[in-house]
């Protein structure tokens, strides 16, 4: 398999956009992505760096929502930032047990 | 083993989410959260210079127009404000919102815009049909399914709006402006008091009453004055109007202009009632305060169960049961119940212990709603005296100029004529009976004065009880002191108009020096000293200034407080008479010098605006900032208190052949992400204006 198949969980979070419900959007993708990201990862490098991994996501969701109305998400930002950081911390916690979870699924032997 | 684990970290992140509340879940939600109103649809309408624009080839176009716009710039105000009157707030904001739900559902005020209503569309079709238009347009706006930051944060969707919901919002500003549990609270005081205490709040020695002739009967916080042609500089008349209301974010008026193919009328609405209540359309403008005419009453009765002893026989009350859906932020829902009885003269309300029947003139089926309708239609006085014939409730202080050079005064509304009316009645006893209605145009008018202010201050010495709680004279007395000394040096312009709207003189001043020399001891010797050299200028630079507001603050605090009354019920004129005869102590004039001198700050520093959003207490940031408020209790540009929540709620001025010029306190969308939240809130600060027509 490609190594850049473990990417692919990096864009389950964003399915969110289709799903109505908040638990799902903000929790259970993340976590599949992650188990996903994990799974197919071959250095357990590439688990440390989940955390990180999952902030590729939630850049693309600013980027998003920064081409559709940046004065608008500039002042979401400035007034809801707790919003923000709950949303970042969620995805960021969830992706990384998951991809912990995926990688240890798979049990290979660690490569350095 | 290992595969174990993995299957335990799965698990264990699962439980997490069982154990995380879910509206953690809504709240970090970025796609069907709060943050998809980043995601907001253009607007369906401008806003030009603030105003929102709306033309149309018909009426019933610009009515689905406005319905449309008013949703899409403030829905969630406008739901909030139904809900007040629905008595189902607890429903949106849980149970803190449950004893205002309780107030509003126990005194029947949606039950009374429902029967309005129904006798609108059977009595006045065509104006029913513009209604079910606006409310067709504020529904076509929620079928879009627009992302509001409000709902999304609370998790609700919003609930379609009828046209009852449109005359309940009316209904609340009524009530809101009618003076409520008043005569209950003077009962107290004179309970206390003593009958003195009654002479001196129903015939104060010092007033100044807007009609100058007093009133005959056959059986009557805001600014506004006209100023005839011959007094201004284009030679034609001007008209002013700040009404002072509670300053909220977003504001409580929207500013709209309407154009039809038959009249535009611009001026200020209340979202979810499409017409503008104080405004403009080219030929008449017109303008509001409130008068403060009583008509409310309150009935005791000896009752026996649910029967109620009523001049000779036993009733039998009507009992409603009023069922209310608590919900906390995970929508867990709860309902309560109660039980509200009615009598014959209304229902019955709980205050401290005692029952009274409650008897409110709006109540009744009223039409405020379509005199507005055919003021902002009307060409002339007499069009206009047509749709002010509608208005019953509340009474409101009414000037009016047109493009022909005519002003005029009247205080409008409808006066139910009964003896007494201050005070509860012994409803067993048949007392306070309405005999009759009386409009108050009839009586209380006057047509082409030079100049006429009203500041909510007494409306005229009448043969008849009218009110007793109308504003201290302060900000009417300032007024015509200032319009008076322009037209000594000339003609009035708009800009001089402006200059008075900006005022922050308090002439309360002199009544409270002379006070001082009469009973403030050697502390308020002190302070006399210090206000001898004061030009009673409430700016926020000014110590002098904060400690007058402290004398003040302290002297009605040490004299009503112990009453269990809000410190600002009883007007400051009543507290200087009191004390003048001796039925509240005289020690405490020193006693608040003596508090007045501890201040060392200038009254900026302790004197700011706290205009908050209805999430303010959670999301504090939806609130404007914090900032310096000039004015005070009796200023013209009035700010009363220390934190500052009520003010004016718009400065509108209409000067016939010059232009129209206003300014809100905030911004004209009420959507907090938009830029134009709080655009108007520091123009409105400094005192400036926008020119709009």
């Amino acid at each position: 398999m490609s190594r850049w198949a473990k990417y692919l969980g990096l864009a389950i979070p964003l399915l969110g956009i289709m799903s109505p419900w908040h638990i799902v959007n903000a929790a259970a993708l993340p976590l599949v992505g992650g188990l996903i990201y994990g799974y197919l990862a071959e250095k357990r490098r590439h688990v440390a760096l989940s955390p990180a991994a999952a902030l590729v996501p939630v850049a693309l969701v600013l980027l998003y929502y920064a081409l559709t109305n940046a004065a608008r998400l500039a002042r979401f930002l400035e007034i809801f930032p707790i919003f923000a950081l709950l949303w970042v911390l969620f995805w960021v916690v969830f992706f990384t047990m998951g991809a912990t979870a995926g990688y240890i699924l798979r049990h290979r032997p660690v490569k350095s | 083993m290992i595969r174990w684990i993995s299957l335990v970290i799965v698990l264990v992140a699962v439980f997490a989410m069982s154990l995380i509340p879910p509206y953690f879940f809504r709240l970090a939600d970025p796609f069907q959260g709060p943050m998809k109103a980043v995601s907001r649809p253009p607007p369906p309408a401008p806003l030009e210079n603030y105003v929102l624009v709306i033309k149309a080839d018909s009426e019933k176009e610009a009515m689905y127009k406005l319905g449309y716009a008013h949703a899409y710039y403030r829905f969630f105000q406008m739901d909030v404000m139904r809900r007040v009157v629905q008595g189902r707030l607890s429903e949106l904001l849980g149970e803190a919102a449950l004893d205002t739900d309780i107030y509003f559902r126990t005194r029947g005020l949606y039950i009374a815009a429902e029967k309005t209503w129904a006798y609108i569309k059977e009595r006045y079709p065509q104006f029913a049909d513009l209604l079910e238009e606006y409310t067709r347009g504020v529904n076509d706006f929620l079928a879009s399914n627009p992302p509001i930051v409000e709902y999304l944060i609370l998790g609700k969707r919003p609930e379609p709006w009828s046209p009852v919901d449109s005359i309940a919002i009316g209904k609340l500003i009524a009530w809101s402006l009618s003076g409520g549990e008043d005569d209950l609270y003077l009962k107290e005081l004179v309970d206390a008091l003593g009958p003195e205490f009654l002479k001196i709040a129903l015939v104060r020695a010092d007033n100044t009453p807007i009609l100058p002739q007093k009133a005959s009967f056959s059986p009557l916080g805001s600014n506004n004055w006209v100023i005839s042609p011959g007094l201004t500089a284009t030679g034609k008349p001007i008209l002013a109007n700040d009404p002072h209301l509670s300053l909220s974010a977003p504001p409580i008026w929207i500013f709209q202009k309407v154009e039809t193919p038959g009249y535009t009328v611009m001026g200020v609405a209340f979202p979810g009632v499409p017409v503008v209540v104080i405004g403009t359309n080219g030929y008449v403008a017109w303008g509001f305060t409130n008068t403060g005419v009583d008509v409310i009453d309150y009935y005791y009765y000896v009752w026996s169960g649910d029967r109620y002893y009523y001049n000779g026989t036993w009733l039998e009350a009507q009992r409603r049961v009023e069922k209310f859906r608590v919900c906390d932020l995970n929508n867990n829902c709860a309902v309560r119940s109660i039980d509200v009885l009615e009598t014959m003269h209304g229902p019955v309300v709980d205050f401290r212990g005692q029952r009274y029947a409650m008897r409110w003139l709006g109540n009744n089926v009223t039409l405020e709603a379509i005199a507005l309708y055919m003021m902002n239609r009307a060409r002339n006085l007499t069009e206009f005296l047509n749709g002010l014939r509608y208005f019953a409730t509340p009474s409101q202080n009414t000037v009016y100029a047109d493009r022909y050079g005519v002003v005029a005064y009247f205080a409008s509304g409808y006066y139910p004529i009964r003896d007494g009316g201050y005070l509860p009645f012994n409803g067993s006893r048949g007392e306070g009976e309405w005999r009759r209605l009386v409009w108050l145009p009839d009586v209380l008018r006057y047509i082409n004065p030079p100049y006429l202010a009203t500041a909510n201050n007494k409306v005229a010495d009448a043969n008849i009880y009218l009110q007793w709680r109308w504003a201290d004279r302060y900000r009417h007395d300032r007024i015509t002191e200032l319009i008076a000394q322009k037209i000594a040096g000339g003609k009035i312009s708009a800009s001089d108009v402006m200059d008075i709207q900006r005022d922050v003189v308090d002439i309360s001043c002199r009544d409270a020096k002379a006070l001082l020399r009469l009973y403030g001891g050697v502390a308020g010797k002190k302070l006399l000293e210090e206000l001898d050299g004061w030009d009673c200028a409430m700016a926020p630079s000014s110590l002098t200034a904060a400690r007058y507001a402290m004398f003040v603050y302290t002297l009605q605090k040490l004299s009503w407080e112990r009453f269990n009354v809000s410190i600002t019920f009883v007007p400051f004129e009543v507290t200087l008479a009191s004390i003048g005869r001796g039925l509240i102590d005289r020690a405490i004039v020193e006693k608040a010098a003596e508090e007045a001198l501890k201040i060392n700050s200038p009254w900026g520093s302790i004197h700011k605006y706290n205009i908050q959003h209805v999430l303010s207490s959670v999301f504090p940031s939806l609130s404007y900032r914090s900032v310096e408020a000039p004015g005070d209790w009796f200023t013209v540009n009035v700010a009363p208190g220390f934190a500052v929540s009520h003010g004016p709620s718009v400065r509108f001025i209409v000067a016939f052949g010059d232009g129209i010029y206003m300014m809100l306190p905030g911004g004209p969308d009420g959507d907090p992400l938009s830029p134009l939240y709080d655009a108007m809130y520091i123009p409105w600060v400094r005192g400036e204006y926008v020119k709009v027509g």
